[in-house]
């Protein structure tokens, strides 16, 4: 009788006392998490932490120059996703390849701002000067120095891009020639 | 003796004569001459040289009533030697040899340039002139 009534009286005490106790694994995860409903004091601490974290999807200050050193195979970051960039190879002429002349050429994009370049590499001596052609017409020249040059020309930084040229995502053929009208590197994008 | 001397002397002129021509200063102004296309455009320009000592500068300016972005190319004695993008009805191609940088092969030296020609996208002789 008396163990029957010992026998119950702990069993009554571990029913009661069960829900109290910490369980592996249980959800009780205390204060904060769970689905305790909107809270001012948590939505203050969210805030304080978008507040101090940077805000990837602003993207870029179109007003801040552009990183040119930046390596090529960087990983693609949130900042560069605004960013529209063409680059094509330019194949050498026969006139080309017997002055090693190579080259490549370069739109990119970022909201307003427009760039077009074309880099060019030749055998040739200083003050040799080529003449670039985007889509049949001519959009600037450039001299040799130390067997290198480039054309860059732009919408921004007190620069207007030549006619054909605007917008530059709509370039499709690049050539380059000499002065004397030859052509020496071309290419598509 | 004396045809040594006289030789001396030769040699010392001619070489004289080529530093001078090497180094010949120079300084012309022309105005450039609108063909039927600049005319049409309201187009005027003028172009300088201007050498002295090592110092050389080529220079073309021009106005024209065109749109932002109109582009001419430029060229001296037959080869192009640079661009001119037309901002505000007006540009200028300012070329110089100061601080490292070189003449294009067509300008150098500035002193010999003859024939000046100024071409529109389409290869329309827009301005042209001699010095």
């Amino acid at each position: 009788m008396r163990i029957t009534t010992w026998m119950l009286a702990l069993a009554l005490a571990l029913v009661l006392s069960g829900p109290a106790a910490p369980s592996p694994g249980g959800e009780n995860r205390g204060p904060g998490s769970g689905s305790q409903g909107p809270g001012k004091s948590d939505d203050k601490n969210d805030d304080k932490k978008d507040d101090q974290k940077p805000d990837d999807n602003r993207g870029p200050d179109p007003d801040k120059p552009e990183d040119n050193n930046r390596p090529d195979d960087r990983a693609p970051a949130a900042a560069d996703a605004a960013v529209e960039r063409r680059i094509v190879m330019l194949t050498a002429t026969p006139t080309g390849a017997a002055i090693d002349a190579s080259g490549k050429a370069e739109t990119r994009v970022r909201g307003a701002r427009q760039r077009f370049k074309v880099e060019v590499e030749a055998r040739l001596p200083d003050g040799v000067v080529f003449v670039v052609e985007v889509d049949g017409r001519p959009a600037g020249s450039i001299t040799l120095m130390a067997g290198e040059g480039e054309l860059e020309v732009k919408n921004f930084d007190g620069m207007v891009l030549p006619a054909g040229l605007d917008p530059v995502s709509t370039i499709r053929r690049v050539r380059v020639l000499s002065a004397l009208g030859v052509l020496v590197l071309e290419g598509s994008f | 003796m004396f045809g040594t001397r006289g030789t001396k002397i030769a040699a010392i002129g001619v070489g004289l004569l080529m530093t001078a021509s090497a180094w010949a200063d120079c300084r012309r102004k022309i105005s450039l001459i609108p063909s039927s296309v600049g005319i049409a455009t309201d187009s005027s320009g003028a172009a300088e040289v201007r050498a002295q000592g090592s110092q050389q500068r080529f220079k073309l300016s021009m106005d024209a009533r065109v749109a932002d972005g109109t582009l001419y190319v430029v060229r001296a004695n037959g080869m192009a030697v640079g661009t001119i993008t037309v901002t505000l009805g007006d540009g200028e191609l300012d070329l110089n040899n100061n601080n490292g940088k070189v003449l294009p092969a067509g300008l150098n030296p500035v002193c010999s340039v003859g024939q000046l020609s100024v071409t529109d996208a389409a290869g329309n002789s827009v301005l042209s002139g001699s010095f």
